[in-house]
């Protein structure tokens, strides 16, 4: 996860100009479903990562071969995108772009990713009153992941965007451990508040 | 100190009492990449430069770098802990440190974490680190003489409550030694001293801790320690937590406060460290573009507050804080207008003027610049040099001919201090600094073996003998009765014709007979404002009568 970060700012530039393509284009969601696989197989295929990423090979052989694997299997403009990112030593990019392009997408329709984590799994009503509060926080629609992890204790964990927002035993019970060792810290007196 | 069970219980019963689930908001990014000390952070769009913010490992981090996509973060402390992807939360503070009275006496990090093994420091106050200095409203003009026992110092170079001091020199010609005794003669005088090592061997802080300890300056002491291991970040920081650790006492109490910044040039160059790192553009000596604002922001804190003064009738309690009149003078701006209206009370036998408790306080700062090779005119020295209010240059040619302190009286200045200064210690002293400066010139002349004319000869004579005179041994700082008599005997030349190596002898002597036998003379020149005929003469009939007996004493 953590390295798909770097370099997103990079890819995005890509994103973008791909992005109002495919608007233009009318083809918002095949774009993002050939960008969806080629991050796959980027990192299924140990040897494609390489391939991309790899100063062993040049940027013309990288063309040539891409021309070979691709033509005719992805769109015209995609694989043109790939094309222009190799000449400009930005072929490894290629799940960053996906990634970019994606949020693209999401931003341009007023959704957002909300992962929601809970300690066991959520039922149909409940997963519906998760999507209503999200979308109330987030003024957006939300794209919910639900996650199970028996770790939180009990409680849902919700996060948008940077956000997150911990209703989990779990931080309730860490908050009440910091706040006992900061009174420590501050002297045992009792009743004295800050 | 030991901790009964039942009090902890009790606290812990209070807090589950109390406890009530809250809803956890945060925003929490990824570190990208960390290292050395500081870590790039992905996400937290909203943190403000200067933020404090909270690894997952425990670590406490300071936002530095706001950039598109993420920012640069500071880590202080153990930046071992934290991995790439760890999470990171901001927490909308700024970074603070613990301050007050359960301070004094201690030895902490920068961060106030106890390093001497004596148990948490318990306090209910914190302070930010960074805050904006006194504006000029705040402030009056520096007029009470901050006392360093050093003679060549107090005499010469004489340094006021909420001066900014630089000591400046090589390596191993006593900075350090200057700014301890400065400590240790503030012994019984209110001021609250801190020290910040920044940079230096633990082993040397170790010492001038136990120096402290052993002269009982600890009593009123605090000693801030990053130590050359610590990390850039905690060095960075140092200053400017001894610094609002000071400040405690200047606003909350009213106090003159010293704060020793032990030294800069190490604090500056931990600031370039972090700075290249989050890859800000070098400048000249590969320092960032800011290192100027770097040290003026913290010396700038240095001040003299304004004294608020009111009129209140004779028997109201000390801590009043209104004036009969409903009005609170300021400063000096305000002095003329309290006189005024102090005289034109019917019944002035009844009331009286009275600084309002909490006002008025001072930090004074004595930053120590570390040169190479004398080099004065490097990046950093003529920064410091500049925003001071003056410098002691300690030079090593002076050191290693046996003149300690080794301060160069020629380019050594105080550009405020003298407004301060003791007035007889002004009187005795005047010309002193002028005149050892041309005596220096001389001395490089004579050396050249030329035949001179009496009246040089005196000069030299007389710069000679005070050069003597203005040795002192570490940590034995002199009270400034003492300073003055001493001085007086040497300004008007009573010691011109004693050899040098009894220069010393004579001094401890005299200073011994005002003592036993002058205890009345003593007294007198501590409290005179001004050096009358009358006194002026009875001292040096003092000093000629001493001068015949030891003169004797010596023969026989």
């Amino acid at each position: 996860m953590i390295e798909i970060l770097k370099g997103i700012d990079v890819a995005d530039v890509y994103a973008a100009a791909l992005f109002a393509l495919a608007q233009e284009a009318e083809r918002i969601d095949d774009f993002g479903d050939e960008l969806g696989e080629l991050a796959e197989l980027h990192a299924r295929e140990p040897g494609f990562a390489a391939f991309m990423t790899s100063s062993a090979v040049d940027t013309d052989a990288r063309r040539k071969s891409l021309e070979r694997m691709f033509r005719r299997r992805l769109s015209d403009l995609v694989l043109n995108t790939l094309h222009v990112m190799n000449e400009h030593g930005r072929a490894g990019l290629v799940p960053q772009l996906s990634r970019a392009y994606a949020l693209r997408v999401e931003d341009a329709r007023g959704q957002i990713e909300v992962t929601a984590t809970s300690a066991v799994g959520l039922d149909a009503a409940q997963r519906a009153e998760v999507a209503r509060v999200a979308e109330r926080l987030a003024r957006k629609q939300p794209l919910v992941e639900y996650v199970v992890d028996p770790g939180l204790i009990g409680g849902l964990v919700l996060e948008i965007g940077d956000h997150r927002f911990d209703y989990s035993v779990r931080r309730q019970l860490r908050t009440a451990h910091e706040r006992l060792r900061e009174r420590g810290e501050r002297g045992l007196p009792i009743g004295a508040e800050p | 100190m030991k901790f009964k069970a039942d009090e902890i219980a009790s606290v812990i019963k209070e807090e589950i009492s109390r406890y009530q689930a809250e809803l956890d908001v945060a925003e929490v990014g990824q570190v990208l990449e960390v290292g050395d000390g500081v870590a790039r952070v992905f996400g937290l769009a909203n943190a403000m430069a200067g933020e404090m913010l909270q690894f997952e490992s425990g670590a406490v981090g300071l936002v530095f770098n706001l950039e598109e996509t993420a920012i640069g973060a500071v880590v202080l402390g153990g930046y071992l802990d934290i991995k790439a992807g760890d999470e990171v939360r901001t927490t909308g503070r700024l970074l603070s440190v613990p301050v007050g009275d359960a301070l004094v006496g201690r030895v902490v990090d920068p961060l106030g974490r106890p390093l001497d093994g004596r148990g948490p420091i318990q306090s209910p106050h914190r302070r930010p680190l960074e805050v904006i200095a006194p504006g000029i409203a705040e402030r009056q003009p520096v007029n009470e003489p901050l006392q360093t026992g050093v003679k060549a110092i107090d005499s010469m170079i004489p340094i006021g409550r909420g001066q900014r001091e630089l000591i400046i020199g090589d390596r191993k010609t006593g900075k350090t030694a200057i700014a301890v005794d400065t400590i240790l003669n503030q012994r019984g005088t209110g001021v609250i001293c801190v020290y910040v090592a920044i940079g230096q061997k633990e082993s040397t802080v170790a010492t001038i801790v136990e120096t402290l300890r052993k002269h009982d300056a600890l009593d009123y002491s605090i000693v801030v320690s990053a130590g050359a291991s610590d990390p850039a970040p905690l060095q960075y920081i140092a200053p400017y937590a001894g610094c609002a650790m000071a400040e405690y006492f200047v606003y909350e109490h009213g106090r003159a406060t010293l704060c020793v910044y032990d030294d800069l040039s190490k604090q500056a160059q931990a600031y370039r460290q972090l700075s290249l790192l989050l890859r800000r553009p070098p400048g000249r000596e590969a320092y960032p573009g800011d290192v100027f604002y770097l040290h003026s922001r913290l010396l700038e804190r240095a001040c003299k507050l304004a004294e608020l003064r009111i009129i209140t009738t004779r028997n109201a309690p000390p801590d009043t804080k209104a004036g009969v009149n409903c009005k609170v003078y300021k400063g000096e701006q305000d002095a003329a207008a309290l006189q005024a209206d102090y005289a034109a009370l019917s019944n002035k036998d009844q009331h009286e003027i009275r600084r309002v408790p909490a006002s008025g306080g001072s930090l004074t700062a004595l930053p120590v610049i570390e040169t190479l090779e004398g080099e004065v005119s490097a990046y950093i020295p003529t920064n410091v040099i500049s925003i001071t209010d003056g410098q002691i240059y300690l030079e090593p040619d002076l050191f290693f001919a046996g003149v300690r302190p080794a301060v160069n009286a020629g380019i050594s200045v105080s550009r405020v201090g003298g407004k301060a200064q003791v007035p007889l210690m002004k009187r005795v002293a005047g010309s002193l600094r002028l005149d050892l400066a041309a005596f220096r010139e001389l001395e490089a002349f004579a050396q050249l073996g030329t035949e001179l004319d009496a009246a040089t000869q005196r000069a030299l004579d007389r710069g000679r003998a005070m050069v003597e005179l203005l040795k002192q041994p570490q940590y034995e700082p002199m009270p400034v009765v003492d300073q003055v008599l001493s001085i007086h005997a040497g300004t008007r030349g009573f010691l011109d014709d004693l050899p040098l190596d009894r220069i010393r002898a004579f001094e401890q002597q005299l200073l011994k007979h005002y003592r036993d036998e002058f205890p009345e003379v003593r007294d007198e020149v501590a409290a005179a404002q001004a050096l009358s005929d009358d006194l002026e003469n009875r001292l040096r009939e003092i000093v000629r009568n001493f001068k015949s007996a030891f003169a004797a004493q010596q023969d026989g």
